[in-house]
């Protein structure tokens, strides 16, 4: 028994008795090795790394990430949806910004009656009917009280709108006779 | 190992005219002490051919990187340590209870029917108990109850302290032992 042999026994001894009297009657591992397999693992081990370079360097920028420690791969993550933020506000921002802008001054520009015809007229006050004053409506146009109630009723809104169109027609129709006259 | 040896390899190694001859001489030198570690590891014959191919693939490619600031036997001995952790953590994934108790009593059915394995009942028992241990603490208790290493070569090759391989080792020596005599055998 050599010098490092007889030390591990000795302390096998102080911590697990059974055990070192099992290892003095044997300390090898009972298992045998298949018949020939020293002498075919060589070869084996060469022929496996000749056939494997190409295979080896296709998985390689697979295992790259998963290599990575986990910190390292949440800061990839992080500067990626970073990245892919910047990107989409890059993108966004102006067109939200021209859009509003085409917008306002749309809605601020003022409207030039005097090229307008009269199907345009009709199309200006129809999608203004709910900005039009109550008044302006009822003296004018003629149109009822009851005719008012699309304002509430969303179940009238159709037959409000046919007298609507009505009153509105009667209204330019008159106006260009007074122009005319 | 003798340094000779050793000196000898990694002479061959360095040129690419002798890397081969060099290569089939380190393998022909370690293969059996380290198929023996990690057939220790993971017990099947399939399971540590698997492990030993794997360590020297990885050693061919990497033995450019081999710096010599520890002997050669250690630096292979740390690559087939962490193949057969690998492999094992890799096989455990696909069956979880296996890492749990009762592996060991598993084992012994599977080495009963072993062709290789031809231990008598209080090696099986042995066998049994260490299939138990989780793998880390396997591979510090084969290093050093079967290999006979010393604690200074085994920090080398886990990369752990003295002191906590020395914890370790006894821990699972202590496991053992209590595992032998609740059973009868002996």
């Amino acid at each position: 028994m050599n010098k490092i042999s007889k030390e591990i026994q000795e302390e096998l001894l102080q911590i697990a008795p059974t055990l070192a009297r099992l290892r003095e009657s044997n300390a090898r591992a009972a298992f045998t090795i298949p018949p020939h397999y020293s002498e075919t693992l060589t070869d084996n081990v060469l022929a496996k790394i000749k056939s494997q370079p190409l295979e080896i360097k296709a998985e390689s920028s697979k295992w790259a990430f998963k290599a990575l420690h986990i910190t390292q791969r949440s800061k990839l993550m992080a500067v990626a949806a970073t990245f892919i933020i910047a990107t989409m506000l890059v993108w966004l921002v102006p067109k939200t910004f021209n859009s509003f802008k085409s917008a306002s001054i749309t809605a601020n520009a003022p409207i030039d009656y005097s090229q307008l015809n009269e199907e345009d007229i009709r199309m200006l006050i129809h999608d203004s009917k709910t900005e039009l004053d109550t008044d302006f409506l009822t003296d004018k146009l003629g149109v009822t009280e009851k005719e008012l109630s699309w304002n509430t009723n969303e179940n009238a809104v159709n037959s409000s709108d046919d007298n609507m169109n009505d009153a509105i027609d009667k209204y330019i129709k008159e106006n260009d006779t007074n122009n005319s006259l | 190992m003798s340094t000779d040896k050793e000196e000898e390899i990694l002479n061959l190694l360095e040129h690419s005219i002798t890397f081969e001859r060099g290569f089939r001489l380190l393998m022909s030198t370690y293969q059996m002490v380290l198929y023996r570690h990690a057939r220790q590891m993971v017990f099947d014959h399939e399971d540590a051919n698997d492990v030993i191919q794997n360590t020297f693939i990885k050693v061919y490619r990497n033995i450019a990187r081999f710096e010599k600031k520890s002997k050669l036997y250690t630096w292979l001995y740390r690559i087939a340590t962490n193949e057969a952790i690998t492999f094992l953590n890799a096989k455990n994934k696909h069956a979880t209870s296996q890492i749990h108790e009762g592996a060991g009593a598993l084992y012994a059915e599977t080495l009963k029917a072993d062709v290789y394995f031809e231990g008598d009942t209080l090696q099986l028992k042995l066998q049994q108990a260490i299939a138990e241990l989780p793998d880390k603490q396997r591979a510090v208790f084969n290093l050093r109850y079967f290999e006979e290493m010393p604690y200074e070569e085994m920090s080398k090759i886990m990369e752990t302290s003295v002191g906590a391989l020395k914890a370790s080792y006894h821990h699972a020596a202590k496991k053992i032992e209590l595992f032998l005599t609740a059973s009868d055998t002996i």
